[in-house]
């Protein structure tokens, strides 16, 4: 098991959670809205490739949830620094 | 949308929540839990927390001796479980026949010897019935049983549960629709401010982000549920005029070979040496060998743990140890629907990936648990501060009183398994360990319950929360003095799947305790606006 892999997967699924929350970007920013997918891709890919295209894909769901929610529960103490 | 459909949609999503909200918890919870069955299981057989690998010439030597024993009669199938994959604490050999009775129909009898792993001494001899029929629970697969059905029994048990899948996909759809700023929502958590907002924003992030999540557990629990009772009936009913034995032959693999009565020895060391080296990612758990000892035996090996999301069997040629195909459960069946079927089990399970999506799948399903718990606070927290209350105040009062000992009563009657299990092994080490199991899980959630229902909040939430912190942070300590069985001496005894139950279980119980103590702290500073919300 790959566990370094998977945390780099986490971190990347993160920053791309980070920079959508940060600048709005659903709304407004673009640019800021690619980068956000092409670092949320790059980590779907590398985690297809660790597990396989099924296995990769509900893995990537399951990070991708996770991070969201923790980065969500935990948002209102960065925010307040 | 009209307002007015979206009202009625709000409607049903709130009656939904309150009629399954607490069995929602329950299953989801318990679910939670029972993702790590076979981690668990493990820690509670003293005799798997030690990897004991068997060489396939052993497994060789045990299944011609014990086949001389039985007689040709019960050599139409055998089965043997593969021991590394620790799911039994014994060799199990399964030897079956089928015989032609008097009324021209076919019975198939069989019987079960039960080895031990070391020294290979026979310790128990049953027929199959029998050993099908007896249920030998420890923690891991009470809990597990539990989930499935709740242990109603078959079919309620399953018929709820699946039902209960159902309606948290109703809760999903109609929460969308109500829901609808789900974007502007995605980020949106204020913890600080009310008791209210707290619990309104916690159930719209844990939904929103988790909604996929929560879809694929929803639809692939109520599949599960319901296929043994509902589908797989029905289906036969339409297809096979009924006949459910006919329908699951058809849509499974294992095919029974044209027996050419000629003799050739089954080469079962040389099949397994083949897979075992061939196929490392595969965790080879069980084999079953048809038509043994004929020319045209075909040998079954199955795992799981490669590539493949579902389980997996490598098919031999018996005589010839040849290699034929790799194939899934519902290989035969053509198009994707074999793969949706063959990724119902191990999607709800999260045993695809190992332990680290395991702790995915066992985080995201705590807050499928929390989705039902949250919604109902909020409920309550809004009916008896609400001005004209849509029921009477005390009914608010009671339902809380309610979540809190059945909720919280689950949770402490599992957190209690863990030293109950231990106590167990030590002081009864051979003896069926059901019925204190079961006795103390449902005594401790019926006096949860009762605690709840007739004594403050103020006073029963501690003591819930409380002791399961202590029963979880006594499993570590516990396990040191009775087995010897700790993190210093962990190389030595190799117990490391076991030591670390042990250690989570300890981190977990600081973690609780850290998270109370702040919920705790935070009551006295915001004790006004606490006040409002509970009585």
């Amino acid at each position: 098991m790959n566990v370094l892999p998977l945390f780099l997967i986490i971190f990347l699924c993160v920053i791309g959670i980070f920079l959508l929350n940060e600048s709005n970007v659903i709304y407004k920013k673009k640019l800021i809205l690619i980068l956000v997918f092409i670092l949320g891709f790059s980590a779907l890919l590398w985690v297809i490739f660790l597990y396989g295209a099924l296995r990769g894909s509900f893995i990537y769901l399951g990070v991708l949830s996770l991070s969201g929610m923790f980065y969500t529960l935990i948002r209102y103490k960065l925010v307040k620094q | 949308m009209k307002s007015i459909t979206i009202k009625k949609l709000y409607k049903l999503h709130s009656w939904v929540g309150l009629i399954t909200g607490i069995l929602l918890f329950i299953i989801a919870f318990s679910g939670s839990v029972a993702v790590f069955e076979k981690e668990l299981k493990i820690w509670s057989n003293n005799e798997l927390r030690t990897p004991i690998t068997l060489s396939s010439e052993d497994y060789e030597k045990l299944i011609n001796s014990y086949a001389e024993r039985v007689g040709d009669e019960y050599l139409d199938e055998i089965d043997f479980n593969i021991y590394r994959s620790r799911n039994s604490n014994h060799i199990e050999l399964t030897f079956e026949g089928h015989f032609k009775l008097e009324s021209g129909n076919e019975e198939y009898k069989g019987i079960v010897f039960e080895l031990d792993p070391i020294t290979f001494k026979l310790l128990n001899t049953t027929d199959t019935d029998t050993f099908y029929e007896q249920s030998k629970y420890n923690m891991a697969s009470f809990i597990a049983d539990f989930h499935a059905d709740l242990h109603l029994g078959r079919p309620i048990g399953l018929i709820l549960t699946g039902l209960l899948g159902l309606t948290l996909m109703v809760s999903i759809i109609t929460g969308i629709f109500v829901h609808r700023k789900i974007l502007a929502q995605l980020f949106t958590f204020r913890p600080m401010r009310t008791f209210s907002l707290l619990l309104a924003d916690g159930h719209k992030v844990m939904s929103v982000w988790g909604i996929l999540f929560h879809s694929i557990i929803a639809f692939t629990g109520a599949f599960l549920g319901l296929a043994t009772v509902v589908i797989v009936p029905a289906a036969a009913y339409v297809s096979f005029n009924g006949d459910q034995d006919k329908l699951i032959e058809t849509f499974t693999s294992i095919k029974p070979p044209i027996i050419s009565n000629i003799e050739k020895p089954t080469q079962i060391a040389a099949i397994l040496d083949h897979s075992f080296k061939e196929k490392k990612e595969l965790n080879i758990s069980r084999v079953s060998i048809l038509g043994y000892n004929d020319k045209n035996a075909l040998v079954y090996v199955f795992g799981s743990g490669d590539d493949n999301l579902g389980s997996q069997q490598l098919v031999y040629n018996g005589a010839t140890a040849d290699f034929i195909k790799q194939e899934a459960n519902f290989g035969r069946l053509e198009g994707i629907t074999g793969d949706i079927l063959d990724a119902m089990y191990p999607l709800h399970f999260g045993n695809f990936g190992g332990v680290f999506v395991k702790f995915i799948w066992s985080i995201l399903g705590l807050s499928t648990a929390l989705l039902p718990i949250t919604g109902l606070m909020l409920w309550i927290e809004r009916g008896i501060n609400t001005v004209t209350p849509v029921h009477h105040k005390n009914t608010y009062h009671l339902f809380n009183r309610l979540l809190i000992g059945s909720c919280g009563g689950i949770v402490l009657a599992t957190s209690i398994l863990f030293p109950v299990q231990l106590i167990l092994n030590y002081v009864y080490p051979d003896s069926i360990h059901n019925i204190p199991i079961f006795g103390m899980f449902f005594s401790v959630w019926l006096i949860a319950i009762l605690l709840s229902l007739f004594f403050n909040k103020k006073y029963t939430l501690p003591i819930i929360s409380y002791l399961t912190i202590l029963f979880l942070f006594s499993t570590m300590p516990m396990d040191a003095i009775l087995n010897n069985s700790h993190l210093f001496n962990m190389f030595e005894t190799k117990h490391f799947v076991s030591v670390g139950v042990n250690f989570f279980m300890f981190v977990m119980s600081l973690f609780l305790f850290f998270i109370f103590h702040k919920l705790s702290k935070k009551n006295h500073v915001d004790k006004k606006s606490l006040q409002e919300s509970f009585a």
